[in-house]
């Protein structure tokens, strides 16, 4: 009998000890892991930009033996999700792309969990790949509390500039041209419909590339003096602004006047661009990260156009800006390490990488790079351009940490008809000016 | 000695732990023998107050704090504060009401659509329909997320089926999961087709257990069909749907999976639910206190859903 | 036949073949998934119910292994044996001590053991995330595994306690006079008689944690410790414009469970309908 209840006493240790070894063991296991390998976290998630960096990781793992490299893809909406708390519960990468401005660099600054790039900065001579124009955006105060000035924060391996990819059999069969006005487009856009073909693609259902419509729009109607306070938070800029009211009438315009996808509520951003170039579309809206899945699956039947001024001068910023910098998280455990890392997604190599695929790299394009009447030719003469003419816009939802759920929340209702324009520019003003209260 | 229950398994499950006194034989004493019971629970206790009873004692200690979530330092303790803004947020209001709309989708509907047939496939004395019921159950073994990805496909205004034939056959057709108006709904309809199979089975298997003389009794006093299904059936089947209503209610208010595969919350916030909102504002926005007051609120939401529930059916045990 | 034969014979048509078309449109979606899954996108444009011209495997092996289904597949076992078998053990223990034993506290302790049946996951993730951080079990699949084996107590006690209380008392009380441990007649005696009982447990148990997303979701970012409804979920994300390769993932995930299902049918029904009333 006793014996029988020793058991059962050895039996129920036993069990115990044995959840809180494995425990341990475990915990053990995941930890000794994290020395060997540099892990880093974007937003490239497909080919071939994917394809372009995991290459790099490898040439980097052969060069240093011994490390092994990670990349992981993520939607840029699941890595401002995550990037954050993995940071602080250790489970996150050494090297991340960080979302610009008070989408996430100002916050994470401020929470401790990105460190300054300013030595390695030197020692690279990272303040000298991008016009100071664009370094400003990967710039902030040392105290987080200033975007646009200070220090560098993080590094861009690429450009991003978004515009619109055209189907040039289309259009030669529609007798169309490139619009050179904002009036010249809205009569292309009608005659395209009239024609019986869909206009102008892209998908709003996963919210970003509303972000991008409203913003191209907007670029049209707005100043460089004028987005630079709204998103460097200089404080006398309001989203009650007049080119936001005229944008958001006019987004809505476009949408009655059947200018965009049948049913570009439905789908996702990235369905669009298949759609596209299926020929199911004559004109894709789209960043310059999407040219190389273009220029695969089309070649140089497309081409590709900023959007044009409106016919009474003046200038468009188009939205873009840097591609989202890479920054070395605190709890990277080699930061110099990472640090390299970062240059050689930044290196030569790298940049003529993505020029091969197509794709716009960090800074100003050779001549020698760009041939006429070429995808790829068509875009970085258009980049070149705007960078000359300082007409890189910016994105929106970098006003404030959550205002990417806000401005997404607010187009859809606007697109849907919910709010008009001013409700609009309302909802978005009082967002926006009660993050200066905190 | 007490004679063992009626091995009705649904009655031994909700039944109150009446049964007979357990006895310690006599002939064991001693400190070890005091402690056998305690060491039978001994494991289990270990797991389920460390990963369990403590994070939700932690729960209501987290809900009454502000904190973001980075290092413990920054914590502070503000009372019932959070539970007040929770009451007074539009979103959260936003996102409680959407969760009441799914239940007409999520409950009702798969109820009467699984009562009916299965009554008159009961009266009809229908047999062979029982490899059918391998097919109607099957969605509600898939896991959320899996039904919302396949849904989200079919639903696709471009690529999907659905789409396509309503086009062929001259409607014009919303983008379902994208139109502002038909989100919502469209999750709802969702989450009906997974659950009807569900509540069609159940009623089939209850239905057996209605003693025929109840039938046979109602007819000699000249019922027609309706009426022996209000008299017999219905009351018949009470537990039946007392379990069916619980369920599916408490999958209504704790909606995530499928919401998460298929809308995240959008167009807008036209698809937010409590469970979503939860973890945004706990990890999304960093807000873990507030999260987690949400997360209390609907908790007791729940709660209280199902003992209405169980008490509206009649049910004195809970 | 008289005419009320013949309305019986027409009724009974028209009832079958409303079961007919509602068992048709609860799998029909998964039919159409998987025929998806052999197309092309282009082929997906065309035509939904046309069967493509070459299946196209590749979408799977693509699944597979750029999807890192391989390892989703693995870690949901792992993970669901590692949970299903430290359930029923322990709950057949706990089942055992609160309807055998009479002792001190059993009242409370047993309430206590079913604050898992009113305490949802929802109302736990958040602290327990912190939790999982401060024991550095984050990204593992102990994270998975410790809270989900939590989560079983509650109802594994319930129908434990509930499944020894309907065996006769002659029976093990037969085995205390034949000079039995406790030990040994909860596991020679009274387990082989709740064996049913035990068996739909544990399948209960097994689709539960086969299933879990929000618990994985939130406490584990690498994919390496990802489950499959996580990891679908990830994998919808990646690749949203290539439909077939989604819905090749997708097939991957529900033609197992769609197995489990038709082997194990009368248990999983029979446990789904107990289970549903644990609420």
């Amino acid at each position: 009998m006793t014996l029988d209840r020793r058991e059962l006493l050895k039996r129920s240790g036993m069990i115990s000890a044995g959840l809180a070894i494995g425990a341990s063991a475990a915990t053990h296991t995941v930890a000794a892991q994290e020395e060997d390998s540099l892990v880093f976290w974007d937003t490239l998630n497909s080919p071939p930009r994917s394809e372009i960096v995991e290459n790099i990781a490898a040439e980097f793992s052969t060069a240093h033996d011994g490390i092994t490299v990670e990349h992981r893809g993520w939607t840029s909406e699941e890595l401002v999700n995550t990037l954050p708390r993995s940071v602080e519960g250790d489970q996150g990468p050494d090297v991340a792309q960080v979302n610009n401005g008070e989408a996430l660099t100002g916050p994470m600054i401020r929470a401790g969990q990105i460190i300054p790039l300013k030595d390695y900065a030197a020692e690279y001579g990272w303040d000298e790949l991008i016009p100071p124009g664009l370094l400003a955006r990967n710039m902030y105060s040392a105290d987080g509390t200033t975007f646009g000035e200070g220090e560098l924060w993080g590094v861009s391996a690429e450009s991003e500039i978004v515009g619109f990819y055209y189907n040039r059999q289309i259009f030669a069969d529609n007798n169309l041209e490139v619009p050179t006005t904002f009036e010249e487009f809205e009569t292309l856009l009608a005659a395209l419909r009239e024609a019986g073909i869909e206009p102008l693609l892209f998908g709003t259902l996963d919210k970003w590339q509303a972000i991008h419509i409203f913003g191209e729009i907007q670029g049209t109607y707005t100043t460089r003096e004028y987005l630079d306070n709204l998103i460097y938070r200089r404080g006398d800029a309001s989203f009650e602004d007049q080119s936001m009211i005229d944008a958001a009438n006019k987004l809505v315009e476009w949408k009655n006047n059947n200018f965009f996808l049948d049913g570009f509520e439905g789908i996702n951003g990235d369905d669009a661009t298949p759609l596209f170039t299926s020929g199911a579309g004559a004109i894709l809206m789209q960043g310059s990260w999407a040219a190389g899945q273009v220029t695969t699956d089309m070649g140089d039947e497309a081409g590709f156009f900023l959007m044009p001024p409106h016919a009474d001068g003046g200038t468009v910023l188009s939205v873009g800006g840097v591609g989202i910098p890479y920054s070395i998280t605190s709890n990277a455990e080699n930061p110099d390490l990472s640090a390299e890392l970062i240059n050689a997604l930044v290196s030569e190599e790298a940049f003529n990488a993505f020029i091969d695929a197509g794709l716009l790299p960090a800074g100003e394009i050779p001549e020698d790079k760009i041939t006429a009447d070429t995808l790829s030719g068509d875009l970085y003469s258009n980049w070149n351009q705007a960078l000359a003419d300082d007409a890189v816009g910016h994105y929106l939802d970098w006003a404030t940490p959550d205002f990417y759920d806000i401005l997404t929340g607010e187009l859809q209702k606007l697109l849907a008809g919910e709010v008009d324009a001013e409700a609009f520019t309302k909802a978005l003003q009082e967002a926006y000016a009660s993050s200066f209260d905190s | 000695m007490q004679a063992p229950s009626t091995p009705d398994p649904l009655k031994q499950i909700t039944g109150a732990a009446t049964s007979a006194a357990p006895v310690t034989p006599p002939a064991r004493h001693g400190i070890l023998a005091r402690l056998e019971p305690y060491l039978y629970l001994l494991p289990a206790f270990l797991v389920f107050t460390v990963f369990l009873a403590l994070p939700a004692f932690g729960s209501v200690i987290l809900s009454l704090t502000s904190w973001n979530g980075v290092s413990w330092d920054t914590a502070t303790f503000i009372g019932l504060e959070n539970y007040i803004d929770a009451i007074t947020d539009r979103r959260f209001q936003i996102a409680f009401w959407h969760n009441i709309v799914l239940i007409p989708y999520f409950v009702l509907l798969p109820l009467l659509l699984g009562l009916i047939p299965a009554a008159v496939v009961h009266q009809l004395k229908l047999r062979g329909a029982r490899w059918l019921q391998a097919g109607l159950f099957l969605p509600y073994i898939m896991p959320g997320v899996l039904i919302g990805v396949v849904w989200a496909w079919i639903l696709n205004p471009i690529f999907g089926p659905v789409n396509k034939i309503l086009k062929n056959m001259g409607f014009s057709p919303p983008t379902w999961l994208g139109d502002f108006t038909w989100a919502l709904p469209t999750v709802g309809m969702i989450g009906a087709w997974a659950a009807y199979g569900f509540c069609y089975v159940i009623f089939i298997a209850g239905l057996q257990k209605i003693p025929s003389e109840l039938y046979e009794a109602v007819r000699l006093d000249g019922a027609n069909t309706f009426q022996e299904f209000m008299t017999v059936t219905v009351p018949g089947l009470r537990r039946e749907i007392a379990v069916v209503l619980s369920v599916n209610l408490i999958n209504a208010l704790r909606a995530f999976d499928i919401i998460k595969a298929t809308t995240d919350g959008g167009p807008g916030d036209q698809t937010q639910v409590m469970a979503l909102y939860m973890i945004n504002t706990a990890f999304g926005a960093n807000r873990a206190g507030y999260g987690t007051a949400i997360a209390v609120l609907l908790a007791l939401i729940t709660l209280i859903g199902s003992m209405l529930v169980l008490r509206f059916m009649g049910e004195d045990d809970a | 036949m008289s005419i009320r034969s013949a309305w019986g014979n027409l009724s009974r048509s028209i009832v079958y073949l409303v079961l007919m078309l509602g068992c048709v449109i609860a799998i029909a979606p998964f039919v159409v998934t998987i025929l998806a899954s052999l197309k092309t996108t282009g082929e997906l444009v065309q035509g939904i119910f046309s069967l493509p011209e070459e299946a196209q495997w590749k979408n799977y092996v693509q699944a597979w292994n750029d999807g890192h289904f391989s390892r989703f597949f693995l870690n949901s076992i792992i993970v669901a044996v590692g949970v299903v078998i430290p359930s029923i053990v322990f709950s057949t223990m706990t089942g055992y001590a609160f309807a055998r034993f009479r002792f001190k506290g059993s009242g409370i302790l047993f309430a206590f053991f079913l604050l898992g049946l009113v305490v949802p996951l929802q109302a736990l993730v958040v602290p327990l995330y912190y939790l999982l951080r401060e024991m550095g079990l984050l990204d593992s699949l102990w994270a998975l595994i410790l809270p989900q084996i939590a989560m079983s107590m509650s109802f594994g006690t319930l129908l434990m306690r509930q499944a020894f209380l309907s065996i006769p008392r002659e029976i093990m009380e037969a085995s205390i006079v034949d000079g039995a441990s406790s030990w040994t007649t909860l596991w020679q005696v009274m387990y082989p008689l709740a064996r049913p009982m035990i068996g739909t447990t544990a399948l209960m148990f097994f689709i539960w944690t086969w299933n879990e997303f929000l618990l994985p979701l939130v406490v584990n970012i690498d994919p390496k410790y990802q489950t499959l409804p996580v990891g679908l979920l990830y994998f919808q994300q990646r690749w949203t414009s290539n439909i077939p390769v989604v819905a090749a993932g997708a097939t991957i995930i529900f033609l197992p469970l769609v197995a489990m299902f038709l082997l194990f049918q009368r248990q999983l029904v029979e446990g789904i309908t107990q289970g549903a009333v644990k609420g």
